[in-house]
């Protein structure tokens, strides 16, 4: 047998029919005249709260929407279609270079890109000496680039919440 | 003793949609992608009270309830080919109306500023609605839980209406406003306690 008093919390969840131990404060409450008090309180405020708001649109309502669909003729946005336009897109660039500069001009442009590419990664090797040779912290990078991704983190999921 | 618990709970148990109700709005989402206008109508007749609970909950303030309606229902007409029943219809057109409601208070917080409050003092929220207005509501519950209401901060505001006249459960309510479970039980079980109290400091004994 519950000896305390229920708390607000306790109450509403048992109302919601959310609480687990909802036999517990069922039993409580068949000798507890404070709590069926409280109870009947919030009882009273959730039927009220069920019904308080009702607010009417004018009857025509749904037909001035679908008016203003049709006039507007707006279109569907849609993934599928973003990608198609992206991968049409793609396709139709290289088909326009391979006619106009040839096939072998396109392989040599790609071999570039490629070397450019490999000398791209290489500097992250050249910078790593260099900050060896200047002889820079190592765990203060690396407690910057922590900071970084916290930062992030915390504007994706914290902030971005509150903006509610 | 059996009778006394069951006249106390009030256990009102969250919307499940039915596979009825699912394969419904399924087909409805499918012929409105295809053109079919009248789907559509449709589907604003069916959602119409869903998006206006909570436009008028959100924006009491506001003096054009109905086109930002209308606008929701533009917003979900041209972004209904992104909806893949990962949720229900009903959630993704509540997020989709809150979102609406949120942007909106933002461009206009000025003028709506007590729209737009989202602190957590609720403490300094008005504990009784002194007008010439209220002695006539006096005994008018419902009216006065609804000015009581329109004090609260949005986000309470909000969460009250989708558990109470849109029967969602927490984690539809966590969907629609990308809050933590936790939060949202806390905002809503702060409100109601707040209610709850105004309303027996007015009505101390008829009432409640």
């Amino acid at each position: 047998m519950t000896t305390r008093h229920l708390t607000d919390e306790q109450i509403q969840e048992w109302l919601d029919g959310t609480l687990t131990a909802q036999s517990t404060i069922t039993e409580h409450l068949t000798h507890c005249s404070r709590c069926q008090a409280e109870v009947a309180a919030y009882r009273s405020l959730y039927q009220e709260l069920n019904q308080t708001v009702v607010f009417s649109l004018t009857p025509d309502f749904a037909a001035n929407v679908t008016r203003r669909v049709t006039a507007g003729k707006f279109r569907f946005s849609s993934q599928w279609w973003s990608g198609l336009l992206i991968a049409g897109g793609f396709l139709l660039g290289t088909a326009i270079n391979v006619h106009y500069l040839g096939k072998a001009a396109i392989l040599a442009g790609l071999d570039r890109i490629k070397t450019q590419f490999v000398n791209f990664v290489l500097s992250f090797e050249t910078l790593k000496n260099a900050a060896v040779s200047l002889n820079v912290n190592h765990s203060l990078i690396f407690f910057a680039v922590i900071v970084l991704i916290l930062t992030f983190l915390l504007d994706r999921f914290i902030l971005q919440h509150r903006k509610f | 003793m059996n009778q006394l618990t069951e006249k106390m709970a009030m256990v009102r148990p969250r919307a499940h949609p039915s596979a009825l109700e699912l394969a419904e709005d399924k087909r409805l989402v499918e012929k409105i992608l295809t053109g079919d206008t009248t789907a559509f109508t449709e589907l604003v007749e069916k959602y119409q009270n869903l998006v206006a609970h909570l436009v008028f909950q959100m924006l009491p303030r506001a003096a054009d309830h109905e086109d930002l309606c209308q606008d929701v229902f533009i917003k979900i007409y041209r972004n209904l080919g992104f909806f893949h029943f990962e949720a229900r219809l009903a959630t993704w057109i509540a997020k989709i109306t809150v979102n609406t409601c949120v942007n909106y208070l933002n461009k206009k917080k000025a003028s709506l500023y007590a729209d737009f409050n989202t602190g957590d003092d609720l403490d300094m929220l008005p504990a009784n609605l002194a007008g010439p207005e209220d002695e006539a509501e006096q005994k008018d519950t419902i009216r006065h839980l609804k000015r009581l209401i329109e004090q609260l901060p949005v986000h309470y505001r909000t969460i009250l209406t989708l558990f109470h006249l849109e029967e969602m459960s927490y984690q539809e309510i966590c969907e629609v406003t990308a809050l933590p479970e936790g939060t949202v039980k806390n905002y809503l079980f702060r409100a109601r306690k707040l209610l709850k109290e105004r309303l027996q400091a007015r009505y101390p004994e008829e009432v409640l």
